[in-house]
């Protein structure tokens, strides 16, 4: 096994720099290095989106999720990814039309330029910042910890986190976004490949899927149905869910970046098709894995479970790319979020000289990537429910962005950010437990969307009612 | 000028059924609480419906893109 580990391992880093140092011969600016020449083909850009929003908690979080709290997994993400990819071609349009026009170069510089202030990309960097820190260093110590439990011998939890930060730093680094892209490519396809087999062998181990869904329908028949055994699945959650991963193309700034740099409109249409046949197709295999946890393995802790199932009941072979599938999906989505924190970060600052701007980005990059390091120390290992918070937080923003896309420039101007600041601040409270997570029977997430919409909607009425007095005027 | 006009009227219809069957994917249509059956193929009731809707959204999302108003724009 460990063998077989190695030699995968080596073929995977192998590929993966020498990408990076291809990239890197072929680039000329920082256009080429922070924005991938901004001119990506449909299939490169399905294969970096699907890779850079299908991360370590489509693999590890999702199969316990089905097995856990049964089959309303698939409505919390596969159904939710249908909606984000009609919002891709619905709002993606307008999004490009608006910010392609002034020159994209991260959210936080659009809202700038928009808002007319930079409050507004200041309040955005800092969402984006407390809620993608705590995504990535999840999927860092998701993956680090399952990989330390599968060779117990080898290397402790925490030296599988600095190893992957470094190989991710090192290819980031030498090649730009370019590079993620393409190694995006290779992981998307090294996952599906790899979950598929797993799905494959785990519904003929329990006697297909007909007998496996009679058995679980005999045993458990609440993992069956909604809301599941613990209740987690309610349609509020469901719909919350939703609504945060529906904006997640607009408010995670390592998606909403692959929209900017699409070829043309048409790709864009044509990627997010894709992306919607690619939830299918990646999703529907780890409920197999979840239905096979759930009648094999009903008692064991998540790691336990995901050993078992994964690893030790695999060919050596087989589990040897299901580790190097596992680390390509954390890596592939944790070195986007970091790559695009330090792109929001150069989107915001006021400096002219574009080689000290690249330098000071690069440093942040690698700041970024460090304090994501420590946080993986300490957080938690509820992968998929972790990640739901992070895309919970971050479309708090949601209606900034959409003021800044929908509206007309200075529209909302120190009022919006302002109040989208509050938001966020309230909704950490409520994670820390300064403030209920319920409030008048909703969730508060949603809650708190709803009155940043209402906001927005009333400050979008207000500007055109100045407008037309104006021009009345 | 035809043709335009048929494409703003299909990309709408697209629009309304879009959101109109994500609507009801969270509604007791498709996840009756506590309810299997009916099965198809063994698979949950709330599951294979659930699988037949993204298809189903896949297929629309594909459509709306052929008549996108922005369909040609770069």
């Amino acid at each position: 096994m460990l063998q077989s580990l190695l030699i995968v391992g080596c073929i995977y880093l192998a590929l993966l720099i020498g990408v990076s140092v291809w990239q890197r011969r072929l680039r000329t600016n920082s256009k080429d290095y922070f924005l991938a020449g901004g001119s990506l083909p449909t299939v490169l850009g399905l294969f970096t989106f699907a890779a850079t929003l299908f991360s370590t908690f489509t693999l590890l979080g999702m199969p316990d999720l089905f097995r856990v709290h049964g089959i309303g997994a698939w409505h919390f993400l596969a159904v939710s990814d249908m909606a984000l990819i009609f919002g891709v071609i619905w709002i993606g349009y307008h999004f490009r039309k608006v910010a392609l026009k002034q020159g994209f170069w991260g959210m936080a510089g659009f809202l700038n330029q928009r808002y007319g202030n930079r409050l507004a990309g200041g309040v955005a960097f800092f969402g984006v910042f407390v809620f993608l820190i705590p995504y990535v260093a999840i999927q860092i110590k998701g993956v680090s910890d399952f990989v330390a439990h599968a060779f117990p011998d080898l290397l402790p939890g925490w030296g599988w986190s600095v190893l992957m930060v470094a190989v991710m730093l090192l290819y980031s680094e030498l090649g730009g976004l370019k590079a993620i892209v393409y190694n995006d490519a290779i992981q998307g396809l090294v996952l599906l490949v790899v979950i598929w087999i797993v799905g494959i062998s785990c519904v003929r181990e329990v006697g297909g899927l007909e007998a496996g869904y009679a058995s679980l329908i005999e045993r458990q028949p609440a993992l069956a149905s909604v809301p599941g055994p613990r209740g987690l699945f309610t349609p509020q959650f469901l719909i919350g869910s939703m609504v945060a991963i529906l904006l997640i193309p607009f408010t995670q700034p390592q998606v909403s970046i692959r929209l900017a740099i699409m070829r043309d409109n048409r790709s864009m249409y044509r990627m997010a098709v894709g992306v919607g046949t690619f939830a299918i197709l990646v999703i529907l295999p780890t409920a197999f894995i979840g239905l096979y946890g759930s009648l094999r393995y009903p008692e064991l802790t998540a790691f336990e479970f995901l050993t078992q199932a994964l690893i030790h009941d695999q060919p050596a072979t087989l589990a040897a790319f299901v580790l190097i599938g596992l680390l390509a999906a954390a890596i592939s989505t944790a070195d986007s979020q970091i790559f695009a924190l330090g792109t929001e970060l150069r989107s915001i600052l006021n400096i002219q000289d574009d080689r000290r701007l690249t330098r000071i980005t690069k440093i942040g990059i690698g700041v970024f990537a460090l304090i994501a390091l420590a946080f993986s120390v300490v957080s938690s290992d509820q992968l998929a429910l972790l990640a739901r918070t992070s895309f919970a937080g971050t479309s708090l923003l949601a209606p900034l962005i959409f003021v800044a896309v929908f509206g007309r420039r200075g529209a909302g101007s120190r009022l919006l950010p302002l109040v989208t600041l509050a938001g966020i601040l309230v909704f950490v409270g409520s994670l820390f437990g300064w403030i209920p997570e319920h409030l008048l029977g909703l969730r508060l997430d949603l809650l708190l969307l709803v009155l940043l919409a209402l906001v927005a909607v009333g400050i979008g009425l207000l500007d055109e009612g100045e407008e037309e007095a104006a021009q009345t005027n | 000028m035809e043709s335009q006009r048929n494409n703003h009227t299909a990309w709408r219809i697209c629009c309304t059924l879009a959101v109109v069957i994500l609507c009801l994917a969270f509604s007791p249509l498709f996840i009756p609480a506590g309810q299997h059956a009916p099965l198809l193929l063994g698979l949950p009731y709330a599951l294979w419906t659930g699988i037949a809707l993204c298809v189903l959204m896949v297929v629309i999302t594909y459509v709306a893109t052929l008549v996108h108003p922005g369909n040609t724009s770069r």
